[in-house]
């Protein structure tokens, strides 16, 4: 390394991961004398709630330095500026990514947090300007634009990562290596249950004195303040709960049944936001061929109250238990069937943690000790998480980009994920039930 | 605008364990609503950082430290430990964000200097923003009110502190009520908090951290303060601060004032010289 140049080992880093990799130059990232050699340079298109999260999460690590920050809103422009200086960096503002990448010629990679019917354009250019991309979900808004996203980044040397971030969840990693991996628990799946409730609430609004002028909301896509402020509710530019929720549901039911659906079948509507076009409530079931047969997914994204005791997560019913996982470890448990082989090896092992101190058992003798009841209690995840899941996705970017890391989610693996969000979609406004092939997931 | 054409929003949402509450005086209901809204989703965003029970956030993070060990926060976690040291500070340690930790008469944390950075000094740091982050969340939403040039709310978590922003539709003050049931008072509100602690709710949950034990001095007080991090912080530390120590806070800090029932149910002790009370 101490020969490498810095321009060369980014440059290069990333092209051993890629399939079909091109020889290409990267044009353009350069270090400044000031930065360590491996200094990663940033800039982040979209920095809204989610672009502010993805600042928080990326301007802590270790030689991550952000140079620009790009909206059309300059209400968000100064926030994010404002942000990052209390992270003791400076960017430059940008209201059109284009002119950013014309301008900001010492960038490595980019940051892509703006509506989605955007993302498949910005990823492409960025791209094609020799920059690595970490795009938030959903990577695209329609299949072919996936697809297309698929294609640019195997025909560059550079890497794409997308934001489902479960997949750099310790917990979630710790499942697929050691319970369903090692341990096979809960033996065979049989069902899963995925869930995501937010809260019924007002649109989003802007404080007046912010109101972007027509004359530039036209220029990029909106019509007025109200689809720019709420553009998952429509169709032009999102797929409302189902892009924004279920497709990070969907992304670990892939990865932890290791298959792709082959038809989905879906109902949703607009039942609370009158002015909607995305649905507001919506249920999805996807068939999967698995090793173990076929296993049905049933997932669900509704706007009620949140205040019903259970949280969202994913839920993997099996033949010995069911694994229910979320983001929130609150909301993880692992429960055992009372006919289940012991567990304690997968104690003793680490994989499980007793949130029990008594192993609740049916009595199989005369000599059982007749006491007080037993709770039963589920068992949990030993603590993995140290960091925010956010921060983690971001990092694997970064080792990536490195050449410490295979990606966690490239964007093939967000695609196939997607495919079937896109497919319900259709189904919703088809009212029909979809096949879904193995020629719908190629790219 | 007359006040009399202010109508009056609010809107609730559960977080840090308890529920917060806004109301906003504004002539257009829908305007008002989504101000109150962007407000609390800044409040699930603090949740995140300034919670302990919640692994990955910036306090569960710095109290996995070795000494010598630094990480970077959110700014607002800084600004938060910032107003808790101020406290910690200003009350000889009667409020004490670190009571689970070690024994240790050294300060266990350094904030900065670059950055928006936290270094743990000593062994076993064990942070809890219990007995601040709810104010200081409040005073957040405040801001966020005021990017939306809302000029009246009252801002609420739970019904332990309360920040009056402006004047209500046809008042000159927000009023709000203190005291046992059988004595109450009203307390009048202008851009000010006032913040309750107390034992007879979750029981002897505020701990001495001066004797490590839980504190018996009184069974509810108030402080009132100009924000409402500094009026919670104050109502978690006056509780365990003997009369006279009260007195003195409250006379080298003419910005906050405290009010205090004895837990034998004595009247009122108020230690304050800003005529506040109606």
């Amino acid at each position: 390394m101490a020969t490498m140049k810095r321009r060369d080992f980014l440059g290069t880093a990333g092209a051993g991961l890629l399939l079909g990799a091109a020889a290409g130059a990267k044009a353009g990232n350069k270090a400044d004398a000031t930065t360590p050699a491996d200094t990663i340079n940033l800039a982040v298109i979209g920095v809204g709630s989610q672009g502010r999260n993805l600042i928080d999460a990326a301007a802590p690590i270790p030689k991550i330095l952000f140079r620009a920050v790009c909206d059309i809103w300059p209400y968000r422009q100064q926030y994010a500026v404002n942000r990052l200086k209390s992270y003791d960096q400076s960017a430059q503002a940008y209201t059109d990514y284009r002119e950013m990448l014309d301008k900001e010629k010492n960038l490595d990679a980019i940051l892509i947090a703006t509506p989605d019917f955007t993302h498949a354009e910005q990823i492409k250019t960025c791209l094609g300007a020799g920059l690595h991309v970490y795009c938030e979900t959903m990577m695209a808004h329609s299949i072919e634009a996936g697809r297309s996203v698929v294609r640019a980044a195997k025909q560059t040397s550079r890497l794409v990562q997308v934001g489902y971030q479960r997949r750099s969840h310790p917990c979630y990693r710790h499942v697929v290596d050691k319970l369903l991996g090692k341990a096979e628990l809960p033996d065979q799946v049989t069902q899963v249950q995925t869930r995501w409730v937010i809260g019924a609430s007002e649109a989003k609004g802007w404080p007046r004195r912010h109101t972007l002028p027509e004359d530039l909301l036209r220029r990029f896509g909106y019509d007025n303040m109200h689809e720019f402020r709420n553009w998952p509710w429509f169709r032009e530019f999102g797929a409302g709960l189902a892009a924004g929720l279920m497709a990070h549901q969907l992304d670990v039911v892939n990865w932890f049944l290791a298959a792709l659906p082959n038809s989905a079948l879906a109902a949703g509507g607009v039942d609370f936001y009158k002015s909607r076009e995305t649905p507001d409530n919506l249920t999805a079931v996807y068939q999967y061929p698995t090793a173990w047969g076929t296993v049905r997914a049933c997932g669900q994204v509704l706007t009620s109250t949140r205040a019903d005791g259970i949280g969202h997560f994913e839920q993997f019913c099996g033949i010995e238990g069911t694994i229910r996982i979320s983001e929130n470890p609150k909301w993880t448990a692992i429960f055992q069937d009372p006919n289940s082989v012991e567990w304690d090896e997968w104690v003793r092992e680490g994989y499980l943690v007793k949130t029990r101190t008594e192993p609740v058992k049916p009595p199989t003798s005369g000599e059982q000790v007749v006491r007080e009841t037993c709770q039963v209690e589920p068992y949990a995840l030993p603590s993995l998480l140290t960091k925010p899941p956010l921060q983690l996705h971001l990092e694997n970017f970064f080792y990536a980009i490195r050449g410490k890391a295979d990606l966690h989610c490239p964007a093939e693996a967000a695609f196939r994920s997607e495919v079937p969000i896109l497919k319900a979609i259709e189904a919703v406004e088809t009212r029909r039930a979809i096949d879904l092939s193995p020629e719908d997931f190629a790219t | 605008m007359p006040h009399s054409d202010l109508s009056t929003q609010t809107l609730s949402r559960e977080a840090m364990a308890t529920v917060f509450t806004i109301t906003v005086a504004h002539a257009e209901p829908d305007y008002a609503r989504q101000a109150i809204r962007a407000a609390l989703d800044e409040l699930d965003l603090l949740e995140d950082r300034l919670s302990r029970f919640r692994p990955s956030s910036d306090v569960a993070r710095i109290n996995r430290l070795q000494p010598g060990q630094k990480t970077t926060v959110a700014p607002e976690t800084l600004a938060c430990l910032q107003a808790a040291l101020a406290v910690e500070s200003r009350t000889g340690r009667a409020l004490d964000i670190a009571y689970a930790s070690a024994p240790s008469a050294a300060a266990r944390i350094e904030l900065g200097p670059a950055g928006s950075t936290v270094r743990v000094l000593v062994p076993g740091v064990r942070l809890d923003l219990g007995g601040i982050g709810k104010g200081f969340a409040i005073d957040r939403m405040a801001t966020v009110l005021a990017e939306w040039d809302i000029e009246a709310a009252l801002l609420w978590a739970s019904t332990s502190t309360v920040l009056a922003v402006g004047t209500p539709p046809g008042g000159c003050a927000w009023s709000v009520w203190i005291g046992p049931e059988d004595a109450r008072r009203s307390i009048r509100l202008v851009n000010r908090a006032l913040s309750a602690s107390g034992v007879s709710t979750q029981g002897h949950h505020i701990v001495d951290p001066r004797s490590g034990r839980p504190a018996a001095r009184r069974a509810r007080c108030w402080a009132e303060a100009p924000t409402a991090a500094e009026a919670d912080a104050l109502s978690t530390a006056f509780i365990v601060m003997s009369q006279t120590e009260i007195t003195r806070y409250c006379l080298e800090h003419p910005e906050a004032s405290a009010r205090a029932f004895d837990v034998r149910g004595g009247d009122f002790a108020t230690c304050s010289d800003r005529p506040t009370r109606t």
